[in-house]
């Protein structure tokens, strides 16, 4: 009966009972199955702004140890994440303005991401704030990748339970091992452990973020919504 | 016992708005459009009446210089739907 129903345009007519179960029930399962068309632009956005700041970052150790400058000048990459920040606010207001629909589940996820980028700020002022008032920077600046991947786990592991999208928990699996393999890089290489640390997260961004994003894009783009 | 089931939502287009709008935060006139697969004058007319019910909120912006009809479903709407889906089931028991 509902397939009959839908063969045809729906007109403003009345109809039967029956009908009008297989209307509410046809028009709730689309509305949950939608997938807004470039859904994981930023998933791959901020996968790739990281992965390179990380990468660069290890270029800049080579290049300075090289010209036997202070490798810790080596960090400022990492306000090209202020910028970038910026580029995604704007992005998003834009897909604000066109989406077509938003769902409530969109409204959760972007207060989960929200969340995620308030207690980021908020690490990031603690770890600062007590090494450069307790004048230990190694130990402290050594947690800020594992933590920070923990967190993101965090957040993408409830984006893949709401979106019900295997690519995201596979992504939130590679976070929290790349958090237990940042830690053990410290173990391991002691004052190298940085260095690998940052190549451990810009794999871990390809693999938790760009990864999902791309493979998001293209059921979105399927779905023709 | 058989209880009315309100007519404003016992019509097929009104009720495939309502029912999209209700797993939705809100929704664009293109979206429902696509949906339902209605015509957009025959969508445009439902959708006033459920707005000028209260069931739905229309917000009318521009993007650009096209415009754009945002809806979304409001308590008013949500209680009738309910009911609705209450009343509904007398009739399939």
């Amino acid at each position: 009966m509902r397939r009959k129903i839908f063969q045809s345009k729906i007109m403003e007519t009345k109809f039967t009972e029956q009908e009008s179960l297989a209307v509410i029930s046809e028009m709730i399962d689309r509305a949950r199955n939608n997938i807004q068309k470039g859904a994981g632009t930023f998933m791959i956005y901020w996968g790739c702004m990281v992965a390179l700041a990380a990468l660069l970052n290890i270029a800049l150790v080579f290049i300075l140890h090289g010209m036997s400058l202070p490798l810790n000048y080596s960090f400022n990459i990492w306000w090209i994440m202020l910028p970038a920040w910026i580029g995604s606010f704007m992005l998003h207001r834009k897909k604000d303005r066109t989406a077509i629909v938003k769902s409530h589940i969109d409204n959760i996820i972007s207060s989960v991401w929200r969340a995620f980028g308030i207690s980021n700020v908020i690490f990031l002022l603690i770890i600062f704030g007590l090494s450069y008032s307790l004048k230990e920077y190694n130990h402290f600046f050594q947690l800020i990748n594992p933590i920070i991947m923990l967190i993101t786990a965090v957040g993408e592991y409830i984006t893949a339970k709401l979106c019900r999208f295997r690519p995201f928990l596979n992504g939130a699996i590679a976070m929290w091992t790349g958090s237990l393999a940042c830690a053990l890089a410290i173990i391991l290489f002691r004052g190298n452990g940085v260095l690998v640390q940052f190549l451990i997260l810009a794999i871990c961004m390809i693999i938790g973020f760009v990864i999902p994003g791309y493979k998001l894009n293209k059921l979105a783009k399927n779905t023709h919504v | 016992m058989f209880k009315d089931l309100d007519p404003l939502l016992h019509s097929q287009l009104r009720l495939a708005v309502m029912s999209l709008l209700l797993g939705v935060e809100e929704a664009d006139f293109v979206y429902l459009k696509a949906q339902t697969g209605a015509t957009s004058g025959n969508l445009s007319v439902q959708i006033d009446k459920l707005n000028e019910a209260g069931y739905i909120q229309v917000t009318k912006t521009f993007q650009g210089k096209m415009p754009r009809t945002v809806c979304k479903i409001t308590a008013k709407g949500v209680n009738a739907f309910d009911n609705y889906v209450k009343n509904l089931k007398t009739y399939i028991k």
